[in-house]
């Protein structure tokens, strides 16, 4: 396998996503990839998601206010990335944008509690399942003034509450090993 | 608050094949469980934070390749492991088993 193949790539990738305390890990899995007669793809492909897996993990380390900070900087950067798309675009594209950030990360938190058969919060999904009808109902009826004056960032702060939420009751030491 | 959930399907056949006794590398362990990269390694970095399994650099037998981290399970590990079979042999009852391991483990399932 040479150092320019995709795979390869891939697993340098995963590797400096690694989080720090986890490092030896991925120096571990890069070791490993050497020695594979085969599959080398497949193998750096789970390296990346282990490495991602790891940062989701790490949101337990955090502790109550550490997760609060992370809450705020989340909403911060949704905030502001809410208004620079609706600056630049149609505040409907903008919205509908955010629609999809929202619905993208709940396979990987769904995937990540049905592989460790832990639960979400009542808050966490009562955060979701508010937010999901918000955005709902804020695409379905885009030009009423409901709809322009909360605009997304409300919406997108639940959104940002219940991921961190889920993901560290999702990595809870309650959870499976 | 900590919860005790008995391990998952996974870690189990990670548990029985370092059950074995020595020490197994990465590439072994993914052929002899059937699991993929990114199912084995979250699972041995659990069970290594918790104590039940120790890594080390080995030297390579071929030339020219690097060191390469091999894994077997501690004491703790063989413990935890023992109440899990104490369990299933002895179906509900034996829980007790399993969850007087975790305590003297400190080995959270």
């Amino acid at each position: 396998m040479t150092q320019g193949s995709p795979a390869a790539h891939i697993l340098r990738l995963a590797v400096w996503i690694m989080p720090q305390k986890r490092r030896s890990w991925a120096a571990a899995m890069a070791a490993e990839f050497h020695h594979l007669p085969q599959g080398h793809m497949a193998f750096a492909l789970g390296c990346l998601w282990s490495a991602l897996m790891s940062h989701l993990t790490s949101v337990r380390d955090l502790g109550r206010f550490g997760l609060l900070a992370l809450i705020g900087l989340a909403f911060l950067a949704s905030v502001s990335g809410t208004l620079v798309s609706a600056a630049v675009m149609d505040w409907h594209m903008a919205q509908a944008l955010w629609l999809l950030a929202w619905i993208a990360p709940l396979p990987l938190l769904l995937v990540q509690g049905w592989r460790q058969s832990a639960r979400l919060t009542p808050l966490a999904a009562a955060c979701l399942l508010a937010g999901g009808i918000g955005m709902a109902l804020v695409l379905a009826f885009p030009h009423t003034d409901l709809a322009q004056a909360t605009g997304t960032a409300p919406l997108v702060l639940a959104l940002c509450a219940a991921l961190a939420l889920a993901a560290a009751r999702l990595t809870a030491s309650g959870g499976r090993i | 608050m900590k919860r005790n959930r008995p391990p998952s399907r996974e870690t189990r056949k990670v548990l029985e094949l370092l059950a074995g006794g020595g020490w197994l590398h990465g590439y072994e362990m993914l052929k002899a469980t059937g699991l993929k990269s990114g199912s084995l390694y979250p699972i041995l970095m659990r069970m290594e934070e918790r104590g039940m399994v120790e890594a080390e650099w080995q030297e390579p037998v071929k030339p020219g390749r690097p060191a390469r981290h091999a894994y077997r399970l501690t004491p703790a590990g063989r413990l935890f492991r023992a109440g899990l079979v104490a369990c299933d042999v002895t179906g509900p009852a034996g829980s007790s088993a399993v969850a007087d391991t975790v305590a003297a483990t400190g080995a959270p399932a």
